[in-house]
């Protein structure tokens, strides 16, 4: 079977990064701090199945621990991206030590790896024998594009596709370390797994956790980052929630868990009937269908007034200032259970209505 | 004459983005903003959302001196009633065509579908507008499936097919081998790509390179999940590869959507990793 290989090279990044005069953005950490975090990285990155890349410059101690990563070799060196390739076997560019790496590869044989970089503009031409030029070195290539012209996750994902073997990038990619870093590894990873290629990887709903470390390290991921952003599966225009309602791979490349997020439904301007029905049971809120199209026209005017989408609380203000009848229960129901806004609201609510129902018989 | 038009969508698809809720005037005020840049065509709204929205379109055609204005439909002639009263200058109608979309969404057949979407074009057509035919969930729809939705648009009177990636999971070399497939019924291609998998650019890229004229955007890359294609950085990566000329550089998107910032409420763009120097504090109303 073909295995791929995603390499990290965030911790060969930040090594780079906190050495003086360096250009690139330095983690907020100092290099004793830089450790116990690197371990950390570590663990999760292997657990998930991607590759890291160790620098030199890490104590023993992180080696050990991680054996089968590969480490860069001192005294490496970038080449220019418009030289010709180098020999596999005289090594050149920039060259990776695998040991162990028969790990998770056929037993090839190959100890080195040549890294290369650049081919920022290489997009056109992979319709024109770009990769197959490359292809005599794919089980030595590891192909690190870079993505000045916004096309490393593209051209990363075409390269494995083809018959490539190992990508290098970083979980992030360019929005976090610019982009000479190459592609970003979950976007890859997603978009072959996508595409019913096997990747390898397993338990990528821990991506969250890697994104908590990144902001540790001052790295803020956006909330629109694609497979990391926090509000990639916040939904509020009424097409999308109906379909999604229906089958939510209508408007979902990927299921929410399967990358560690949750689906959220805002309600804005863009909301229709569906979306208020929806919102209203997660939030436990009983709405009659007579009151919907009341409801939709004031939410829709509050939202342009304020130019935002409703809280949640506004919602429910709303609901109960449209007179429907099971706003003062919503309210003895947040009260008594916080649980109440979940995706299972409806049925939460009714559970919860019992149980407060209950003591006041018995009260009684 | 410009190798790409650019198809902003900011204000249809763009708005979609949770949270945003832009108001008539802010809607007619970036209307201006897009038109001075450059851009080719405008999709200013959805007139079947209501009087309201149809009102803010009528003002969109006034503001506009060289953009042309469109209008989104779905599939169904109620909507292309609304449009016709706006008197656009491009139609779109979105029609879904994958297996899941039709079966799933609108539990209707494929028969079904093209009856109502030849139905739907003929109708559009009829007021004297140019009509553009997207069809939805395109990563999912086979090449045979394309060219028989293809070639009954074209029968119908549609001009241009938009390829429209909804779940963002197209790759370059399919992209491509879409647009020409497009080309050769004798239609015009337009992409319309979303950024699931960090690839907007890089397929609006090969759409072009492939002979899309129409390249839909929006600023700073707003849109459903994480975005579309963005304008600045589909611009600046058209100027890098220095294959094709737009009307808009990839300096004139930078300075529109640098322009454009202040107008919409920081919360909402610091999201979207837009710079908070460009962003103005005053923007977002207390609620």
């Amino acid at each position: 079977m073909h295995t791929f290989q995603l390499l990290d090279t965030t911790l060969s990044l930040f090594s780079t990064a906190m050495r003086p005069g360096s250009y690139r953005r330095r983690p907020k950490f100092s290099r004793e701090e830089f450790t116990p975090w690197a371990v950390k990285w570590l663990a999760l990155l292997q657990d998930m199945g991607f590759f890291v890349e160790i620098p030199p410059d890490l104590p023993e101690s992180i080696h050990a621990a991680a054996p089968n990563a590969p480490t860069v070799r001192q005294g490496t060196f970038y080449a220019n991206q418009y030289e010709p390739l180098p020999d596999a076997e005289a090594g050149g560019e920039y060259i990776t030590d695998t040991p162990g790496m028969d790990a998770g590869l056929p037993s090839d044989g190959q100890a080195s790896w040549l890294r290369l970089r650049g081919c920022d503009h290489g997009l056109p031409y992979t319709e024109c024998g770009f990769f197959d030029r490359l292809m005599p070195l794919r089980d030595v290539l590891e192909f690190c594009p870079g993505d000045q012209a916004g096309c490393a996750t593209a051209l990363a994902v075409l390269w494995l596709m083809r018959g490539g073997r190992r990508v290098a990038g970083s979980i992030g990619g360019s929005a976090l370390h610019g982009p000479s870093s190459g592609p970003a590894l979950e976007e890859v990873a997603l978009c072959l797994e996508n595409h019913e290629v096997q990747t390898g990887l397993r338990n990528l709903h821990r991506l969250p956790e890697a994104a908590a470390l990144l902001h540790k390290a001052g790295f803020t991921v956006s909330s629109h980052k694609p497979v990391l952003g926090k509000q990639i599966f916040a939904v509020e225009s009424g097409i999308h929630v109906d379909g999604i309602a229906k089958n939510p791979a209508l408007y979902e490349a990927y299921a929410p868990e399967s990358v560690g997020l949750e689906r959220s439904i805002v309600v804005g301007k863009h909301s229709g009937r569906a979306a208020l029905r929806l919102k209203a049971a997660q939030l436990g809120i009983d709405l009659p269908e007579a009151r919907e199209g009341r409801l939709l026209a004031v939410v829709q005017k509050m939202a342009v007034r304020q130019q935002h989408s409703l809280s949640d609380r506004q919602f429910a203000t709303l609901c109960e200032s449209v007179n429907l009848p099971s706003g003062r229960k919503q309210r003895a129901v947040t009260t008594s259970t916080k649980s109440a806004a979940t995706a299972k609201g409806a049925t939460a609510a009714k559970g919860a209505k019992g149980a407060t129902a209950q003591p006041e018989k018995r009260h009684g | 004459m410009a190798d790409v038009i650019l198809v902003d969508t900011t204000l249809r698809d763009g708005e979609q983005a949770p949270g945003f809720a832009f108001s008539r005037g802010l809607k007619v005020r970036l209307a201006a903003l897009l038109d001075a840049a450059g851009v080719g065509q405008i999709e200013a709204g959805i007139p079947a959302m209501g009087p309201g929205e149809r009102k803010t379109l009528c003002k969109i055609m006034d503001v506009c001196f060289q953009a042309r204005v469109s209008t989104w439909n779905r599939l169904c002639e109620a909507d292309i009633k609304n449009s016709l009263a706006c008197a656009p200058h491009v139609i779109h109608i979105c029609c879904p065509l994958s297996d899941r979309q039709i079966f799933c969404k609108l539990r209707s057949d494929r028969d079904k579908v093209m009856a109502a979407l030849q139905r739907c074009i003929e109708l559009a057509a009829s007021g004297g507008a140019e009509v553009s035919v997207g069809f939805e969930d395109i990563s999912h729809v086979t090449g045979q499936q394309l060219a028989q939705a293809a070639t009954a648009a074209a029968q119908a009177g549609a001009r241009r097919i938009r390829l429209s990636d909804t779940v963002g999971r197209y790759t370059p070399d399919a992209v491509a081998k879409a647009v020409r497939l497009v080309l050769r019924q004798g239609l015009e291609a337009e992409i319309h790509a979303h950024n699931d998998f960090g690839m907007a650019v890089a397929n609006s890229l090969m759409a072009a390179y492939a002979g899309a004229r129409y390249v839909d955007t929006t600023l700073w890359g707003i849109g459903e999940r994480a975005g579309n294609c963005g304008m600045g950085a589909f611009t600046a990566a058209l100027d890098r590869l220095e294959h094709h000329i737009c009307a808009v550089s990839g300096q004139g998107a930078a300075r529109l959507e640098k322009k454009a910032a202040p107008f919409i409420p920081r919360a909402l763009l610091e999201a979207w990793n837009v710079p908070a120097a460009h962003t103005a504090r005053c923007a977002f109303p207390a609620s």
